[in-house]
């Protein structure tokens, strides 16, 4: 049995997690939220994440209902991320673990992700589409790594959203991505933008600017409506994310979908989704914003599949670093 | 008329046309999709494929023959090619390393058919193992060409190169170091200044995210 506790930082959010065995006893974190029109800065981010860790910490072990002496394992993010948060998070992860006198494994977010998807839904090997505010992929297993069958050229899937609802103005809380897909409902006028395909990699850059330069008169001519600029948004890079997906699916022979990240929990991209694993009758598993939105838990499991797998480092080895690819990473865990 | 596969974008049923075997590629609705959006990318990926597969065909690359062409119902019906996608069949030698000589073989002709391909002026745009097929005679044939298009620069070539080598390695992790053996083949074949093609190659690998960072 092993209890382990897992730290998370990355972005603008600062989660931490307790599970034991696959069954979460802690869930806890705190978002730091900007106001509208502006996104979030590292060294604002960072200073935030210092500000709550501790007071985090404590409702976390206090939630869980367990003495600090029975963790076996303390576990944080390596990458990737924004590099100040990181730290910032890491640093506790460190001085707990030699103040606790437990073994400390570094884990890779985007991995952990998918863990976390795999654990709460059950699913055995799906072709996983992860998307977030930083990351676009469509991910493989195959011959011990996961593989990254295509990704974003450019800006996350999810970046794509939260700078569109700068240009609207709208809510940070409780997250950009959440309010466009509010109004992303109440949208009927489709408006076309470009498709971007390359294979299996998807951009959306170029949708971005277009969109940028064409809202404001759009919106002032009364043509179009913000809703329908959310509603023809997400329709458009959606679809290419399904497809995209759908693609690696047919390649692999795949009958299983896990859509993990914050982007994950967005129920019209889960919908198309299902409808197309309907119609080539496979099987979609999704999570809701618990698991979906970054959080310590998804640290603490994968960081206990590793240690259990023997996974061992030396202090030296538990730095941060900003780029840390999913397929850098041997899965030991996996057969 | 019956299903035989179903692919990201379409379905395909296999049939008879004048006593020839073939197949009905048909684009059909997706429903998780936008209407409006639906509608252009079935029109304009059935365009693209039948114009490249003629192209192709035109310069001497083997491709299905086109029967007819049914755009109104975005529905190409073309020649039933027999024989494996190289995709199946990497993956079914996977485990017999005894003939290295013909595997080596099979790598060389797909860089020199895509070598061709690009030299007539073809992107193809989604450029995996699944989408070439082998003869029994060994003769490789170029299908899916929905996001083709023509004239492609540099950049797009490039492109094409990186999708399969992409799709190359994920999939078929045990050869994966025989990623330049496909490279030496498209070299021979391509007739324009391939270093400039390779030197973007490069690029494209080791662009945004995929660029590894030291400290």
């Amino acid at each position: 049995m092993v209890i382990s506790i897992g730290f998370e930082g990355s972005a603008n959010k600062l989660g931490i997690g307790i599970v034991k065995d696959g069954e979460v006893l802690a869930n806890c974190r705190r978002t730091y939220i900007t106001p509208p029109g502006e996104g979030f800065l590292p060294r604002e981010t960072a200073k935030h994440h210092q500000n709550n860790i501790i007071l985090l910490l404590e409702e976390t072990i206090k939630t869980s209902g367990i003495q600090p002496e029975q963790i076996d394992v303390v576990c944080f993010t390596k990458g990737p991320g924004i590099g100040s948060c990181l730290v910032s998070v890491a640093a506790v992860a460190r001085t707990l673990a030699q103040l606790w006198n437990k073994p400390l494994i570094p884990v890779n977010h985007c991995i952990a992700h998918i863990e976390m998807g795999r654990l709460i839904t059950g699913s055995d090997n799906p072709t996983v589409l992860y998307v977030s505010g930083g990351n676009t992929q469509v991910i493989a297993y195959s011959g011990k790594y996961y593989r990254i069958f295509g990704e974003t050229i450019d800006i996350a899937v999810g970046n794509c959203l939260d700078r569109f609802a700068r240009v609207l103005k709208l809510s940070n809380d409780p997250s950009p991505g959440y309010n466009i897909e509010q109004m992303a409902k109440n949208g009927k006028k489709y408006l076309k933008l470009p498709y971007v395909v390359k294979g299996m990699d998807v951009s959306f850059s170029g949708i971005l600017s277009y969109i940028e330069e064409k809202a404001p008169s759009l919106l002032s001519s009364g043509e179009y409506t913000p809703e329908d600029l959310c509603f023809s948004l997400q329709e458009t890079i959606f679809a290419m994310l399904i497809e995209t997906t759908e693609r690696a699916m047919s390649h692999c022979q795949s009958k299983e979908v896990l859509i993990v990240g914050g982007v994950g929990c967005n129920e019209r991209l889960q919908d198309m989704m299902k409808i197309m694993c309907e119609e080539r009758s496979a099987i979609l598993y999704a999570t809701d914003e618990r698991f979906c939105i970054d959080n310590g838990v998804m640290i603490a499991h994968t960081g206990a599949l590793m240690h259990n797998s023997g996974y061992k480092t030396t202090w030296e080895n538990t730095f941060c670093t900003q780029r840390f690819r999913t397929d850098e990473v041997e899965v030991t865990w996996r057969s | 008329m019956e299903l035989y596969k179903q692919g990201a974008e379409s379905k395909i049923f296999t049939t008879t046309y004048s006593d020839r075997k073939a197949i009905i590629k048909e684009r059909f609705s997706r429903q998780y999709r936008n209407e409006l959006l639906d509608l252009n990318i079935r029109k304009e990926r059935t365009k693209a494929e039948a114009k490249a597969i003629l192209k192709c065909k035109q310069g001497g690359i083997a491709t299905p023959v086109i029967y007819s062409l049914d755009l109104n119902n975005y529905k190409i019906i073309m020649e039933h090619i027999n024989g494996q996608t190289v995709n199946d069949y990497l993956t079914n030698i996977k485990d017999k390393q005894d003939d290295n000589g013909k595997l080596t073989k099979l790598l060389t002709n797909i860089g020199a058919i895509v070598g061709k391909m690009h030299s007539l002026g073809v992107f193809h745009g989604d450029l995996t193992t699944s989408n070439i097929i082998k003869k029994e005679d060994d003769t490789l044939v170029l299908i899916d060409f929905g996001l083709s298009h023509f004239n492609p620069s540099v950049e797009d070539k490039a492109v094409d190169l990186y999708v399969l080598e992409r799709a190359f390695v994920s999939t078929h992790s045990y050869f994966s170091q025989l990623f330049p053996v496909i490279l030496d083949g498209y070299k021979n074949a391509y007739e324009l200044d391939v270093q400039a093609v390779f030197n973007q190659f490069q690029n494209v690998r080791s662009r945004g995210r995929k660029r590894l960072m030291i400290g």
